[in-house]
């Protein structure tokens, strides 16, 4: 199954949050989910399969953070390593009819790049090569750039990407809420609007765009009608599962059960959305909730 | 003094006329006799207080407070010549870190911004780190807060972490804790038993004033 093929026939569902699932299985804390891709891949594949099982037409590689200058910086495996072996594992998972997104996050650096900071852009770009070249050799079908707050990062990012790798691009920003001065004026915490966005990564090449994290749970769906008036490109969006709780047994709970959680995605696909999915706290119950809902 | 104070708001948000625009704003006063410590407190610190809270309501952004508070710095190393006789006593210590194997820097970095800002020494242990070195910096410099931020949902339950290292280094009485980042909220602060939740950077100066009596 191709990307481009996947779209044509309708909607996407991609798959839900990694780390915390990872932690369910017993991830510790200051472990990174990364580098189970190597020394406990059973269980990264057992979180795959629970999500393709709930209904996951894409899945994301384990590899977040995996870049030279997050994770990856202070792990005793390469960020090659980390990579060549979470797009294997999904791979194996997906077999050649679920998709499979190399997953690619910011550097957590963005304060640091000029003209905040005394970082060069090659630095970035340089990080960002290293991990689109692993997955791309590691067999994804796309890479997906996520949970971006800077669009100077985003951009990078998008153009190293395209120039290392043939692969589709999805591009997906992290919005904040609006003050309520201006209740319409969505952007991300960077000040970057939706449109100077849609317009700086359609340039730089990237295939796909949407939102995914952030403060917005049901303004997802306002986005998501902004963007579809902007541009014709396939739309991605990955939605929270509202916000975090701890149980008594210090477990992180997410607020927006199954059911409400996918009547919000559904809106956001009837307001022009392609691919959808879950973020932080969703769990293969959403996914499944999503794939009930829109078959109603 | 009002004058002075929004003068300096609006000259450390004007971006890229910040610096030479609060330059000129500080010159003015010192040499209109102002005394440097009321442009301190009532101008530099009181304006970084009011874009601490316009970036929480969403209304200036990231890049707002990374210039603002460069300008504040600028503004403070000019102040300090005039300063040295009357002694500026921060109004305490804070030592903050991310935790171990968390997002961003930058959450932690325009905390320390403001607290500075706010007239409060802080200790930045970078990030990284654990419930030991969080420890040992307290043993160390004796602060009155601890801060924390966390970004993701997986290394936020490491605060907990850090509270009962404190405990069994007998040292949590010594120190309020406060925490933040994008997943914490009130109900987890409380369950970890910290003493203090900041919503964002621009409530972190309120919430640090708070803990510490003032």
């Amino acid at each position: 199954m191709r990307l481009d093929d996947a779209l044509k026939i309708g909607t996407i569902i991609c798959d839900g949050a990694m780390g915390t699932e990872l932690q369910r299985r017993g991830l510790g804390k200051g472990v990174t989910p990364d580098s189970w891709n190597i020394i406990n891949p059973e269980q990264v594949k057992d979180v795959h399969r629970a999500y393709i099982q709930a209904g996951a037409m894409a899945i994301l590689t384990n590899t977040f953070g995996a870049n030279a200058m997050r994770s990856a910086r202070d792990s005793e495996y390469t960020v090659s390593q980390l990579n060549l072996a979470g797009a294997k594992l999904a791979r194996e998972c997906a077999g050649d009819d679920v998709l499979v997104f190399g997953d690619m996050g910011p550097t957590g650096w963005e304060d640091q790049l000029p003209p905040y900071g005394n970082q060069s852009e090659q630095v970035f770009y340089d990080t960002f090569k290293e991990q689109a070249i692993a997955l791309t050799e590691g067999g994804v079908d796309a890479i997906i750039i996520e949970t971006m707050s800077s669009l100077a990062e985003a951009v990078i990012a998008v153009r190293a990407v395209k120039e290392n790798s043939s692969l589709p691009i999805i591009s997906s920003m992290t919005f904040a809420r609006p003050p309520s001065s201006r209740p319409d004026d969505i952007r991300t915490s960077w000040g970057d609007s939706v449109s100077d966005i849609i317009k700086a990564l359609t340039e730089e090449g990237t295939d796909i765009v949407g939102a995914n994290c952030g403060d917005l749970i049901e303004e997802m769906v306002i986005l998501a009608k902004m963007m579809r008036d902007l541009t014709e490109l396939p739309l991605i969006f990955e939605v929270n599962a509202g916000r975090p709780k701890i149980d008594d047994d210090y477990r992180t709970i997410y607020s927006l059960e199954p059911e409400p959680f996918a009547d919000i995605v559904a809106n956001i696909v009837s307001a022009g959305a392609n691919i959808v999915g879950g973020c932080c706290g969703t769990t293969p119950d959403h996914i499944s909730a999503i794939k009930k809902r829109l078959i109603k | 003094m009002t004058d002075l104070k929004l003068s300096l708001v609006n000259s450390m948000l004007s971006r890229a006329k910040a610096m030479t625009q609060t330059e000129e704003i500080v010159k003015d006063a010192l040499s209109n006799n102002v005394p440097a410590i009321e442009i301190l407190n009532n101008g530099l610190v009181s304006a970084m207080s009011i874009i601490g809270d316009k970036f929480s309501e969403g209304e200036v952004y990231i890049p707002d407070v990374l210039i603002a508070a460069r300008a504040m710095q600028m503004g403070m190393d000019m102040l300090k010549p005039y300063l040295t006789s009357e002694k500026p006593t921060f109004k305490g210590t804070v030592v903050i870190g991310t935790v171990k194997g968390d997002l961003h820097d930058i959450g932690k970095n325009l905390v320390k911004y403001m607290l500075q800002g706010g007239g409060f020494n802080v200790i930045d242990l970078g990030n990284d780190v654990s419930p030991e070195k969080f420890a040992e910096a307290v043993r160390t410099h004796k602060p009155g807060i601890v801060a924390m931020s966390a970004l993701l949902t997986t290394t936020m339950t490491s605060m907990r972490d850090i509270v009962d290292g404190l405990v069994e280094a007998g040292l949590r009485e010594e120190v309020k804790v406060m925490i933040g980042g994008a997943p914490v909220t009130q109900d987890f602060a409380d369950k970890i038993k910290a003493d203090g939740y900041a919503k964002d950077a621009g409530s972190a100066i309120h919430k640090a004033g708070e803990l510490l009596g003032l």
